[in-house]
């Protein structure tokens, strides 16, 4: 009885608090908010641990290069999470689709050639993928889960186990691999593009909302008459084109396709894509988040080297991560749909 | 008999080894709701399916606006302008309010840019509030996302979106049956409005309760039959609960109020 | 939020204080200057082979007071490999270790790293091209794998003469091994004797049948090279079952405990050991003195090939357990 009255009389002088809390609390909501918190935390944290080295330009240039090759399947993995799929095999894909660059380049092709061949076989593989999970009805983490497998075996025949080497002199690779002044890569300028293209392909169109629905609640949208399965087909496909694009930068920068190309990725991007506020389960996300996500990864995998810690850490730092940012988005209650 | 919207006469529809439909006629007039009845596994979802492309009939035959058609998708019933909401799916629960309501037909506020369509957020933002204040749903802000409304909210905007659209016929499975009573009358308001505005709706429920305050037909399925046919005002409610759980042995048929 | 705050808080915490708590008291225990090396390198996680060499520039670190960051992706990849050069480089370290495991991945990050001042010793794994073409590192620190071949066959001849011999091969297209070979064979045959490569694979009982047929085929097989463990391990216990210990000599590659067991039964003649430890300690030791007095030396320095025969098992085996070979 006694605490009625206060809790009333707090009220009036709170009101133009009260929005900027709401203004706030709902920028909070939004997908990308825990993943910007987190990264503007992790920046402090190492520009602290790891000083003076941290900030610095060739430290940048080695985050942002970490997070750019990462981010963009990262990011194409985001769409289609959202749609309510998964893609297990982009690591696989990426080496796979890569290594057709230097097979063709050994047979005479100029770079330039070889490396619209290297997108079609991705865009071939994420087709494949597409429609065997429309047809089984399997999920997509188990049929992606074989394509890891499949052609992770793939490439070690193509390779014998050992590095197809190409000359990174070709003028070909110059769009994809230029190294910059501080050891920045051109990579970061396809990091920023895809993100935006992508960004506004997933929030400003009319397929965009069709992920959001598919991914969110396929029956609804079946009944509202969105072609869910094409949507799937086309997220697979445009989640290894981007594979390959990560791949093809890759090419030119190491010279050439190894056999473990790529291994381990699909675990990282989905690490980043969660990270970033990403759902697992469909229908909510962001690309920016992810970004954020792949920002923060390559903060830490950076910092953790600057700071003089064995790189061993790296690992258990993105599992502390993971579990934090998912206590975090659902402590953080009601979640914000895309405007 | 002057025009009906829709007529079903002799549906039959057998899957494998059970009879779904026997024989059911159905019929509903220009701007009137018409209370579909029946128990469960009585053919009333069957029955939608068939009125909306999803199934085929084996026989009988479908007049639409006194014209023989043959829906061969959900597709094809939408442009002609059938509409189904199911309880569940009325709406994405993870999209916000206006982003549902032009769900899977954003053409009214995209523009094309070649093969690209690029949504104009400002645009459906207006237009939804336009919209639900068209039939006299309000909502705080349509960026909500629908996972915060209630479920009466949620079967509103769906309607709000088919009669936007057009539909001329409004299919509803079981829109109140998980509603509180407050929200179950606001949800009426919203039926009584569309067919206010010309839209025939369709009232599927097995509790005559529901739909017996708004529905100007019912009709009564049992066994894949249709059994009763009524006006309100012919029987009572008791008299089609009665129906709908005895069937054919109901004493409203042998007093002789039937179809 | 405020619960994501203490965990970011408290592992920062925890990081800081190993970091740079640890490293102000060793500064203050030393009297010169206290350097800072980072060693990148290829090997997984947890291989035994570089556990030792981390051992020996751990211990060559305690002594010589160096603040030692020993980097490796956890599962092999060329590419995290090249990220954590880039990450190294930007940290300005006194002196980096390097595996050359791709000569043209890894040369932009290293180049950059000699053209900033850094001192770059590669160790394990050399640049094999010629002059202008190489990575400018001062030298290498490592095992040469031809001359490895060579000291194998020798060490075969001052048993007696070999008139055929076998170079068992179990991983086909492994350069490493495939040169191990060719600088056994080179020496044999100088000698008036026949080398045959064997494909053997990695299957234990397929190893076996492959031996038994093809010393069937040439009874006049003298000595079989086995070119690690996985090689060894089946052969040993081959000439075990059909009582040719001591008739058909063996030499292996590599230290582990059946190989080393087999050389104190006399089954096998000689394993022979690239000195990990040697690897990691020389490595550590030379970037200090580059680092205090300029120091640098002549060549490579090679830390193998070293014969391990029944004369110096034992204290071997006793290191083993030491992880220092």
């Amino acid at each position: 009885m006694a605490e009625r009255p206060l809790e009333v009389a707090a009220r009036p002088g709170r009101g133009g608090r009260g929005s900027i809390a709401r203004t706030w609390a709902a920028l909070l909501r939004r997908p990308a908010s825990g993943a910007a918190v987190g990264t503007v935390l992790m920046f402090v944290l190492f520009a602290f641990l790891a000083r003076p080295h941290f900030l610095t330009l060739p430290s940048m240039a080695s985050t942002l290069t970490i997070a750019a090759e990462l981010g963009i399947v990262a990011m194409g993995m985001t769409l289609l999470m959202i749609g309510g799929e998964f893609d297990l095999s982009v690591g696989s894909v990426l080496g796979v689709s890569s290594v057709t660059v230097p097979w063709l380049m050994e047979r005479g092709w100029p770079a330039a050639a070889a490396i619209p061949v290297a997108f079609l076989v991705a865009l071939g593989i994420g087709l494949v993928n597409g429609v065997i999970v429309n047809r089984t009805q399997i999920p997509s983490f188990i049929v992606t889960l074989g394509g890891l497998f499949w052609w992770r075996g793939v490439l070690f025949a193509v390779t014998r186990g050992f590095p197809i080497r190409v000359d990174q002199g070709d003028p070909g690779f110059a769009p994809f691999s230029t190294r910059l002044a501080f050891g920045f890569n051109v990579s970061l300028f396809w990091f920023i593009a895809v993100g935006f293209a992508l960004s506004f392909l997933l929030v400003r169109t009319r397929f965009g909302n069709w992920v959001f629905a598919t991914g969110g609640n396929v029956r609804t949208a079946q009944q509202l008459g969105i072609p869910t399965k094409r949507v799937k087909l086309v997220l697979f496909a445009l989640t290894a084109s981007m594979a390959a694009l990560a791949g093809v930068i890759q090419v030119g920068r190491f010279s050439g396709v190894d056999s473990l190309r790529g291994s381990g990725l699909e675990l990282e991007a989905i690490a980043a894509a969660v990270i970033g506020g990403t759902r697992l389960t469909g229908g909510y996300g962001s690309v920016a988040g992810t970004a954020l996500g792949c920002l923060m990864l390559g903060i830490i995998q950076n910092g953790l080297v600057l700071a003089g810690i064995a790189s061993y850490w790296y690992r258990a730092f993105i599992g502390l991560l993971i579990v934090a940012v998912v206590i975090v988005n659902q402590r953080a209650g009601r979640l914000s749909p895309p405007r | 008999m002057d025009g009906f919207l829709l007529e079903a006469r002799g549906v039959a529809k057998r899957f494998g080894s059970v009879q779904a439909l026997r024989h059911v006629d159905f019929r509903v007039g220009r701007a009137e709701v018409v209370g579909l009845l029946g128990d469960n596994g009585a053919g009333k979802s069957t029955l939608i399916k068939i009125l909306n492309g999803v199934h085929q009939p084996d026989a009988g035959e479908i007049l639409w606006e006194g014209r023989p058609i043959h829906f061969r998708s959900p597709r094809e019933a939408q442009e002609h302008g059938i509409s189904v909401v199911y309880q569940d799916l009325a709406v994405v629960d993870l999209m916000n309010i206006h982003r549902n309501i032009f769900l899977g037909r954003e053409d009214e506020v995209c523009v094309r840019f070649g093969p690209i369509r690029v949504l104009r957020p400002a645009r459906a933002k207006a237009r939804a509030e336009q919209v639900l204040r068209e039939i006299g749903i309000q909502v705080r802000d349509t960026d909500e996302p629908v996972m915060n409304l209630s479920g009466g909210e949620r079967q509103s905007i769906a309607i709000a979106r088919a009669v936007h659209f057009s539909a001329k016929l409004l299919i509803m499975d079981e829109p109140t049956s998980q509603l509180s009573l407050k929200e179950t009358a606001k949800v009426l308001r919203d039926i009584e409005e569309a067919r206010d505005r010309g839209v025939s709706v369709v009232f599927i429920t097995h509790n005559v309760r529901h739909v017996y305050p708004i529905a100007d037909r019912f009709t009564v399925l049992s066994h894949g039959e249709s059994i009763g046919e009524f006006r309100r005002g012919e029987v009572s409610e008791e008299e089609i609960a009665d129906l709908i759980v005895r069937g054919k042995d109901a004493s409203v048929l042998r007093r002789g109020g039937g179809a | 939020m405020r619960r994501m705050l203490a965990v970011v808080a408290a592992v920062g915490l925890a990081l800081a204080s190993c970091t740079t708590g640890g490293g102000q008291e060793e500064a203050a225990g030393g009297g010169g200057p206290r350097y800072e090396f980072y060693v990148v390198e290829h090997g997984s996680s947890g291989d035994p082979y570089w556990e030792i060499v981390k051992k020996g520039a751990e211990d060559a670190a305690r002594l010589y007071k160096v603040k030692l960051t020993w980097l490796n992706p956890e599962q092999f990849s060329i590419q995290k490999l090249v990220d954590l050069m880039n990450s190294a480089v930007a940290a300005n370290p006194d002196g980096i270790l390097a595996t050359i495991t791709d000569p043209e991945a890894v040369a932009p990050p290293l180049t950059q790293a000699i053209d900033q001042g850094i001192p770059v010793i590669a160790i394990d794994t050399a640049d094999p091209r010629p002059f202008p073409d190489r990575i400018p590192y001062l030298f290498y620190i490592g095992s040469d794998e031809y001359q490895a071949g060579r000291r194998a066959a020798e060490r075969f001849l001052q048993e007696g003469p070999v008139p055929r011999a076998v170079c068992a091969i179990h991983e086909q297209g492994n350069i490493a091994l495939e040169l191990r070979c060719k600088g056994f064979r080179d020496v044999i045959e100088d000698n008036g004797g026949v080398v045959d490569n064997l494909d053997i694979g990695q299957d234990p009982s397929d190893i076996q049948q492959q031996e038994q047929a093809y010393l069937q085929a040439h009874p006049d097989t003298k000595a079989i090279l086995t070119l690690g463990p996985i090689g060894a391990i089946p052969t040993i216990q081959l000439l075990e079952q059909q009582g040719l210990a001591g008739q058909l000599w063996h030499g292996s590659f590599d230290l582990d405990p059946t190989t080393n067991q087999s050389i104190l039964d006399g089954t096998t003649l000689f394993t022979i050991d690239a000195q990990p430890y040697l690897i990691g300690y020389q490595g550590v030791v030379m970037l200090y003195l580059y680092n205090r007095y300029g120091f640098t030396v002549g060549g490579d320095i090679l830390t193998g090939p070293a014969i391990v025969d029944a004369s110096n098992v034992e204290q071997v085996m006793a290191l083993s357990e030491q992880r220092i070979r």
